[in-house]
């Protein structure tokens, strides 16, 4: 395919957790497994808190707080379908577990943190990061790319996106098949595309990618 | 809750297994007492047993609410102490360290470790079965011992814990246990009442002051919650009153109780600002009289 990403490397886990002690711990152990880490101590600082672009992010987020501030963290994690997020909890309630989990956590974990299970959780997460990241840095070359044509192009784009052939698109346009064919030239060069399959792909966006669960890899 | 949580470091990092060793030497003899009166006499006990076995069964009801929020509470230190072992573990495994580095991580883990020790000390010794023991009491000290372990509760309810001591208190004469039983038991009536009904901005605030003469203390626990229910205001010391559905209604009436081996006043009434106030006046100049009769 034309447009291959650069693969971006970076890394950087957020550390969410109100307890001093427990944050810091984490985080000194986070790094000695070789991970960039942030601490942040609220909803509120990580509200605030400047993403960079080319960084994979994944969030670990302590949810054993208090009602009003987890229904904060809760609001947040819903509303940033983008960033992965590993729920850190003191107590193995199942019904949270399950909350979470259909929120689309990679992680439940519980707290004190098994290193295995941690490291597993990071790992998923940071790839599922940058899976999400790729996947945002194409829908913006795509953007990019869709803003460099002519509103003709435009049109003569969705129409093949419809299924219509030259001659239809022409007849429909009421203008001749050579300039159809003219546009559709112009408009894949433009796009960069391979085929009205790409066309449609850089048209529609896929859905954010997401975790695949263990049960579903075998499928 | 920053307050509470700052004389808390004042404390000597390695708690202190002496008193602990102490006081379950009393308990096992109290249990010999109480054995040997029932064969001898019958079960009779004496009324300062029973009240002694009444007020020990209260704390035990009491720390049943502390639930689930002293379960989490205990877990933080834990897992900071997990993470700590775990990231030296790394380090040596990787043989990659500063001498130094180390130490520090290793020294976080014990001091963590040491933070949980003293949680579970703290909740001990207020369930004790001790016999009462009086001595010089710092006022102030018992306030911020209640006010950590009502921590959890008002942590997992985001209730603000004020509080406004007299930083010159003269020294009470009494029983640890019993003084932290009557603040316990208003502390817990605050946070309850700010927990069934909940107000915007939830906050107990625990006052401690002496009259100018210095002969009586004056402690006030303060909450913005809704306030007496008028129907239970005049039952409200009488044992077996509560508006709450798991509550035994023992709390006030034995913290008079407990107010009154003091020579002490317990009150307890709306605010004219809304929320409740309960007063606690306890004389300070005791005598020796007065103190067999507490022991």
């Amino acid at each position: 395919m034309s447009d291959k990403l650069q693969p971006k490397q970076a890394n950087c886990l957020l550390i969410l957790e109100a307890d001093e002690p427990q944050s810091h711990s984490l985080f000194q152990l986070l790094q000695a497994y070789g991970y960039a880490c942030i601490t942040l101590d609220s909803v509120s600082q990580l509200k605030r808190y400047v993403f960079d672009d080319d960084v994979a992010y994944c969030l670990l987020a302590d949810v054993g707080t208090s009602r009003k501030s987890k229904s904060r963290l809760d609001d947040y994690i819903q509303s940033h379908p983008q960033l992965p997020v590993i729920a850190l909890s003191c107590s193995s309630n199942v019904n949270m577990a399950v909350t979470y989990t259909r929120m689309g956590t990679v992680g439940f974990l519980t707290k004190p943190l098994q290193i295995d299970s941690l490291l597993k959780a990071v790992q998923d997460g940071l790839q599922l990061a940058r899976q999400i990241m790729d996947y945002r840095h194409q829908r913006v070359e795509y953007e990019n790319r869709l803003m460099r044509l002519s509103q003709r192009e435009r049109e003569v784009l969705d129409l093949v996106i419809d299924g219509m052939s030259s001659s239809q698109i022409a007849q429909h346009l009421n203008l001749s098949v050579k300039t159809i064919s003219l546009h559709r030239t112009n408009l894949m060069n433009k796009l960069e595309a391979d085929g009205v399959v790409h066309l449609v792909r850089m048209i529609t966006p896929g859905p954010i990618p997401k975790l695949v669960s263990p049960w579903q890899r075998h499928v | 809750m920053s307050q509470p949580n700052k004389p808390q470091n004042d404390l000597p990092k390695q708690p202190t297994f002496r008193d602990e060793h102490d006081m379950e030497g009393t308990v096992m003899t109290e249990h010999a007492n109480i054995d040997s009166q029932l064969d001898s006499e019958s079960a009779a006990l004496s009324p300062d047993q029973m009240m002694q076995m009444l007020s020990h069964l209260q704390r035990l009801n009491l720390s049943s609410h502390l639930g689930l929020g002293l379960a989490h509470q205990l877990n933080h230190p834990l897992s900071a102490s997990v993470n700590y072992i775990q990231c030296s573990i790394k380090k040596l495994q990787d043989d990659d360290f500063d001498r130094q580095e180390l130490l520090g991580l290793l020294q976080h883990a014990s001091q963590e470790s040491y933070r949980a020790a003293e949680l579970i000390m703290r909740l001990r010794r207020f369930v004790s079965q001790a016999v009462p023991r009086i001595s010089t009491l710092n006022f102030n000290h018992k306030v911020l011992e209640v006010a950590a372990l009502l921590s959890p509760l008002l942590k997992e309810n985001d209730i603000e814990l004020k509080l406004e001591l007299h930083d010159d208190l003269p020294s009470l004469l009494g029983d640890r246990i019993q003084i932290e039983q009557i603040l316990f038991n208003l502390g817990l009536n605050a946070v309850q009442s700010l927990t069934e009904h909940p107000v915007a901005e939830p906050c107990v605030v625990i006052k401690s002051d002496v009259n100018q003469a210095k002969t009586v203390l004056v402690c006030q626990v303060l909450d913005n919650g809704k306030g007496l229910d008028p129907r239970i205001a005049p039952h409200l010391f009488e044992p077996f009153t509560t508006t709450r559905a798991n509550c035994l209604g023992l709390g006030l009436a034995l913290s008079q109780v407990l107010s009154d081996l003091y020579q002490g006043q317990l009150t307890v009434e709306n605010q004219p600002s809304g929320g409740c106030a309960a007063t606690l006046t306890l004389p300070l100049s005791q005598t020796s009289e007065n103190r067999s009769e507490i022991s």
